[in-house]
């Protein structure tokens, strides 16, 4: 396969693009992602089970959440059976839930920014392999397997959130549970967006092309959150 | 295994090296420009002081603080110790740990009253008060912050209660010695949020 270098014109619009898609997707997660003092409020009043406030939480924190959003739409991206689709995605629930769940219950964690910053990595991973990177660096790493390992830290970094909630102990179990529950949810609806809109652009040509320019800029996004929280693991 | 199938064709090497440079500059560029000086207050470049976004970074004021700064005249400070004999009222308290306490004074609209208070050690504080009519709802702050010591001239812009919370946020005792004079109603002792009457002491 012969080279195709790109044109300086063609470098431009490229990076014009990837400029207003990061900074859309930037804007997103610095007001929505982390819970809110008005959440963490009321979660502070409840003491017992309160399944749909916790349901509704981790449904709000998925949907809003653009570093989870980010790696569903990589992992999903070339994929077009529903078959594969279910699979991948149970890798990733496998996954996140585990550290979710195992994380608040033993009470372990780790740095909230470090694990933030790996799933910030987790995109660029993704973003990466997707362009067939890893093969051309010579790694033959299985794709479901990473999927599952980086829905571990997915989840770690969901386990913080909810500590940072600060959950009473009265009722933990089910309102995690409720939480956990919630996360699917809201990743089904996030996905059923995502899927819908790929779908429709599979079926066009600008697909083909386009695609590149996609998981760069899902790429660009995933440096920028590991730039974050980096940045603010090294100035907390 | 099913693989994911691929319709795009995969980018030769060169155009993938590239793009991901170009993705990573990006993403330094969004970062340095924006996300930091937005975030974090970090503006390598200005550009953020610039675009205004440093002002994002800052911990936004409180209503209470809003309002205290539509007021002007209230508070004047000063760097020279209050040059008065005359003192109504002296008050002392020791705070421990995370300890936390408020004195106001009941002064009427327009009171003028000159202060002074030291700590012997960085003590946070909020200065400020809350009219008789409409209560604490209305609490306007003037000056909220941590130091050591204060001093100046208060004057009251409505009838009601007027004073300091302090907060010792160390780990070790530290105390706090208040004087005032001028014309004071009287002075309430809030601890726990729950008001003690108490008379104003002159110091000897």
């Amino acid at each position: 396969m012969t080279a195709s270098p790109l044109r300086p014109r063609a470098l431009l619009a490229i990076g014009a693009v990837l400029l207003v898609l990061v900074l859309f997707l930037l804007a997103v997660p610095a007001f929505a992602h982390d819970i809110s003092d008005a959440d963490r409020a009321a979660v502070a009043q409840i003491k017992g089970p309160a399944p749909f406030a916790f349901l509704y939480l981790g449904a709000k924190h998925m949907v809003t959440g653009i570093d989870h959003v980010l790696f569903l739409i990589g992992v999903i991206f070339f994929l077009y059976r529903l078959r594969d689709v279910v699979i991948y995605v149970s890798m990733f629930t496998i996954g996140h839930s585990l550290t979710l769940l195992g994380g608040v219950l033993l009470n372990t964690g780790a740095n909230a920014y470090i694990v933030d910053a790996i799933i910030g990595f987790s995109v660029v991973y993704k973003a990466f392999e997707n362009l067939g990177g890893l093969r051309k660096i010579g790694l033959a790493i299985d794709t479901k397997l990473a999927v599952l390992v980086f829905g571990l830290f997915h989840g770690l970094g969901l386990a913080t959130k909810v500590r940072d909630l600060g959950l009473s102990d009265d009722g933990l179990l089910p309102n995690l549970i409720a939480f956990n529950v919630g996360v699917e949810v809201g990743q089904v609806m996030v996905l059923a967006v995502v899927v819908t809109l790929l779908n429709l652009w599979r079926a066009t040509r600008s697909f083909a092309s386009g695609a590149f320019y996609v998981n760069l800029a899902l790429m660009a996004g995933g440096f920028a959150l590991i730039g974050y929280q980096l940045t603010g693991y090294f100035t907390s | 295994m099913t693989e994911p199938v691929s319709i795009a064709p995969a980018p030769s090497r060169k155009k993938l090296l590239i793009g991901s440079a170009a993705a990573l500059g990006v993403a330094a560029v969004a970062l340095v420009v924006f996300v930091l000086p937005a975030e974090y207050g970090i503006d390598p470049t200005g550009a953020g002081a610039a675009l205004g976004l440093t002002k994002l970074a800052e911990p936004g004021l409180s209503e209470e603080q809003i309002r205290g700064a539509r007021r002007t005249g209230v508070l004047t400070l000063s760097d020279q110790p209050t040059q008065r004999e005359d003192w109504a009222d002296e008050w002392q308290v020791t705070l421990r740990p995370y300890e936390g306490i408020e004195l106001k004074y009941t002064l009427d609209q327009g009171a003028a009253i000159d202060f002074e208070w030291e700590a012997t050690d960085t003590v946070e504080y909020d200065l400020h008060s809350h009219p008789f009519e409409g209560g604490t709802e209305l609490t306007e702050s003037y000056a909220v912050d941590d130091g050591q010591r204060m001093q100046g001239r208060y004057v009251a812009p409505f009838t009601g209660l007027h004073g300091w919370y302090w907060q010792n946020r160390n780990l070790e005792d530290l105390t706090v010695t208040l004087r005032a004079a001028g014309p004071i109603g009287g002075s309430t002792v809030f601890e726990m949020g729950s008001p003690t009457e108490r008379p104003l002491s002159p110091p000897e």
